[in-house]
């Protein structure tokens, strides 16, 4: 089955960083005079900002998605210095012939 | 509260102290006199007598200041209320002033002739400044008993209180210290309404505009604003932008 891309939209990051941007907003439009202390127009500017980043958050350009796409990743993972396998300077468990390997001990109290 | 932080308050808060009436486009010969009767560097605590002294000449060089009939543009006040105000910035240099006769008319700018308190000229204060005010209510005759009086600015009260006022003290005058009774310093234009009621007097009502002069966006209320929206808009930009993920 092939991969395919969806949108993932944040509408709750949006209104959150809107709510942020639009004190901060409010706050320097009010400190330069551009608009009066009020609370109705700090309340706007306020909201404007909340909608700005909604909005942002629901049609703004999508990034493009990280990684490959799940069908590639069906390959087996190429073999890492993690991988079982007996180091160099180990001795090596050499099986006599007509020997049965011994059998596993349960070493555990329960 | 005594009827005197009523006019305090009002003063510091730069609305209520100066909401009375008075007259707009005036003679500049007229004015002149007008603005002799403001101190040009700050005066310091004047006392009551004083005060008086100068109201009593500006409301005589106002009386041949010429009228207007200009009751508008946000600031009005009514009531047997009257005084002045002056504004100083903290090296003591004269900012604004603001004077009121008592009667019916809107403040007039003592500086400009034209109406002060309004949205076009508001008072301006420095917050690292003072304000120098005399207000009376009223300017003859017992003061306002058992009055209860408010200040509101952007629909909020911010201040409020009331007094039995028994001796019928009808005057106030003194000076607000902005840079110590405003720890955090801003710049901001604020509409603000003041109202006292008494059981004897009619009411005083007005309203008007003043703006807080700081250092704008470099006081600390404007740095946190650049912060706040600097990282608002990057959070918006990046943190709150739809991406695309693999679905099978």
């Amino acid at each position: 089955m092939s991969a395919t891309t969806v949108k993932q939209t944040h509408p709750i990051r949006g209104v959150l960083w809107g709510l942020m941007f639009g004190i901060g907003l409010a706050v320097v439009l009010v400190v330069t005079t551009v608009i009066k202390l009020d609370l109705v127009t700090v309340i706007v500017v306020v909201v404007i900002g909340m909608v700005l980043g909604v909005l942002w958050g629901l049609f703004g350009p999508a990034k493009a998605p990280k990684g490959e796409p799940p069908a590639d990743r069906t390959s087996p993972p190429e073999a890492s210095r993690f991988d079982d396998r007996p180091a160099p300077d180990m001795p090596q468990v050499v099986e006599a012939p007509g020997v049965d390997p011994p059998a596993p001990t349960d070493d555990t109290d329960d | 509260m005594r009827y005197g932080r009523w006019v305090a308050a009002s003063a510091a808060l730069a609305a209520g102290g100066l909401l009375f009436g008075g007259p707009a486009a005036a003679q500049d010969q007229d004015l002149d006199e007008l603005r002799e009767q403001v101190p040009e560097g700050e005066p310091g605590e004047l006392d009551l007598d004083e005060a008086d002294l100068i109201y009593q000449a500006m409301v005589e060089a106002y009386g041949r200041v010429a009228q207007t009939s200009d009751f508008g543009d946000g600031s009005a006040l009514t009531g047997p209320c009257g005084g002045w105000a002056f504004s100083y910035d903290q090296d003591g240099a004269l900012i604004d002033a603001a004077f009121d006769a008592g009667d019916e008319g809107p403040p007039i700018d003592v500086i400009d002739g034209g109406q002060a308190f309004t949205s076009s000229n508001p008072f301006e204060v420095d917050t690292r400044g003072v304000v120098a005010y005399y207000g009376s209510a009223p300017q003859s005759g017992d003061g306002p008993r058992n009055h209860t009086w408010e200040v509101v600015t952007g629909g909020i009260s911010i201040d409020s209180g009331g007094d039995p006022n028994e001796d019928g003290n009808n005057r106030n005058a003194g000076l607000v210290d902005l840079d110590e009774d405003l720890p955090v310093k801003f710049t901001a234009k604020v509409e603000v309404e003041g109202t006292m009621q008494s059981e004897n007097l009619a009411a005083c009502e007005g309203q008007g505009h003043v703006k807080f002069t700081g250092n704008g966006l470099t006081d600390p209320v404007g740095l946190a604003a650049l912060a706040l929206l600097g990282g608002g808009f990057f959070g918006i930009l990046f943190n709150a932008r739809p991406a695309m993920t693999w679905k099978e």
